[in-house]
């Protein structure tokens, strides 16, 4: 099956479409169309990984541990650029669009390695890739669209400080890449949880104390 | 594993050339980088904490995973010298977050863009022309040219870094005493850019030599640095 991706993305996302027009509130039809937009993204980066995958000679390794990380935090960050650009600067509403997208890409990806390789998925594997990508794709552009928040009324501080998020999870994507093709592959999975679990605690707290 | 440790430093101050040891270097600037991170972390990552102070730890913790990166790569048997890698950003991106805090938050309250400030403005482009001039002597080397080109993209972010470094150390602040707290942190950042600048430069004239190592030893001391020195100026400018 060659065109698996577009199949998956066919079968995963179209169902959402219907769902846009039914939810009520404006964040929710967001938080949805985001989590399609991640999907549509994951299509987009499979494509162009496999055309730098040409460029780089097929070298897997260098690609997945060094271009893909750039070209995938490239195209996720462009929707939460311009959400953050043209419509809201709202801390909670970007966190939880550029989330959403970040998750909404790993759902496509998990399907895809799925669907290729079903022979050696297990449950373990599906609990890793929860634990381990699904997370790593939501925190990465997270941290851009928080980021955001806060550099986007300044105008001396919007372009340098969107380039130094954009390069902060690129960084974080590429040492889980290499973290889980090396011998210290739980520390892969402990990753993610260490932007993530900080970031839970104190909207938890913060919660609490507004009740 | 501890004869292993001194083995390889016997061999390295005999003079022969052991790769392993880079790894215990990387180790030690990655340790340095982590502490000042968490340090900062734990202090100004937070909503309505100083904007400035909260890029500074982003940059340092920049540094970390970028370290981290790097010696990932070594011990998974992949190159780090020779051909571009994403560990070379955790320097780039340091130096953006440095860049944006001067320039975009502190720098209009020193300087109003006026003909008073021109003096400084213009003594300040030594430290690009310093840079400058060390990756020319990068250019001039024996480095192959991938390797020249992501170097200069690091030269970039260190020299438009280290611009504001050197005018907010110079620059007289009247009005606010912003800069004045922060000249101690300003000062160490423009030596770690400096650090760098020289990190590189032994790379590509090749191999791991004393000199790098010692290099590489003084950034682990000012990049430990860098987050307690701006917390001391925070402090400064918020009482």
């Amino acid at each position: 099956m060659e065109q698996i991706s577009e199949i998956l993305f066919i079968c995963i996302v179209m169902p959402m479409i219907p769902m846009l027009f039914v939810l009520p509130d404006k964040k929710s039809r967001l938080f949805v169309g985001y989590l399609m937009v991640g999907s549509l993204i994951c299509l987009m980066a499979g494509a162009l990984n496999l055309f730098l995958l040409q460029i780089f000679n097929g070298d897997m390794l260098y690609v997945t541990t060094t271009i893909t990380p750039i070209s995938e935090e490239v195209l996720k960050a462009i929707p939460v650029l311009y959400l953050a650009i043209f419509f809201t600067d709202d801390r909670e509403t970007l966190l939880s669009a550029s989330f959403a997208l970040g998750v909404g890409f790993a759902i496509l990806e998990d399907a895809v390695i799925l669907a290729q390789n079903p022979s050696a998925i297990s449950l373990g594997w599906a609990f890793t890739r929860v634990v381990g990508a699904a997370l790593m794709h939501g925190a990465c552009t997270a941290m851009v669209g928080m980021g955001m928040s806060y550099i986007r009324k300044r105008r001396k501080l919007f372009f340098c400080g969107t380039v130094a998020l954009l390069i902060a999870a690129i960084l974080f994507h590429a040492t889980f890449n290499v973290l889980v093709q090396s011998s210290f592959r739980i520390a892969a999975f402990l990753l993610p949880m260490s932007l993530y679990l900080p970031v839970i605690f104190y909207q938890i707290r913060q919660r609490k104390k507004k009740k | 594993m501890r004869a292993e440790f001194w083995g390889i430093i016997i061999c390295f101050l005999k003079g022969d050339k052991v790769e392993g040891f880079i790894v215990y270097i990387y180790l030690a600037m990655l340790a340095a980088a982590a502490v000042g991170f968490f340090i900062g972390a734990v202090k100004y990552l937070r909503p309505r904490k100083p904007l400035y102070a909260s890029m500074i730890v982003l940059g340092v913790g920049c540094i970390m995973i970028g370290k981290a990166y790097t010696i990932l790569r070594i011990i998974t048997g992949l190159e780090i010298e020779g051909i571009f890698h994403v560990g070379m950003l955790g320097t780039v991106g340091a130096f953006a977050f440095f860049f944006s805090a001067n320039f975009g938050q502190i720098d209009s309250l020193v300087d109003d863009g006026g003909g008073t400030f021109l003096k400084y403005r213009l003594i300040s482009l030594s430290a690009i022309i310093v840079t400058a001039a060390m990756y020319l002597f990068i250019l001039l080397g024996p480095a192959p040219t991938a390797e020249k080109i992501i170097d200069g993209v690091v030269a970039v972010s260190i020299a438009a870094a280290s611009y504001f470094h050197l005018k907010h150390i110079i620059i007289p602040d009247i009005d606010y005493g912003v800069v004045n707290c922060l000249r101690i942190y300003n000062a160490l950042a423009l030596a770690y850019g400096l650090l760098c600048m020289l990190e590189i430069m032994s790379a590509a004239n090749g191999g791991f030599t004393v000199f790098r190592v010692t290099v590489c030893l003084l950034e682990c001391v000012v990049s430990l640095l860098l987050v307690p020195a701006m917390d001391k100026g925070v402090q400064k400018w918020s009482k």
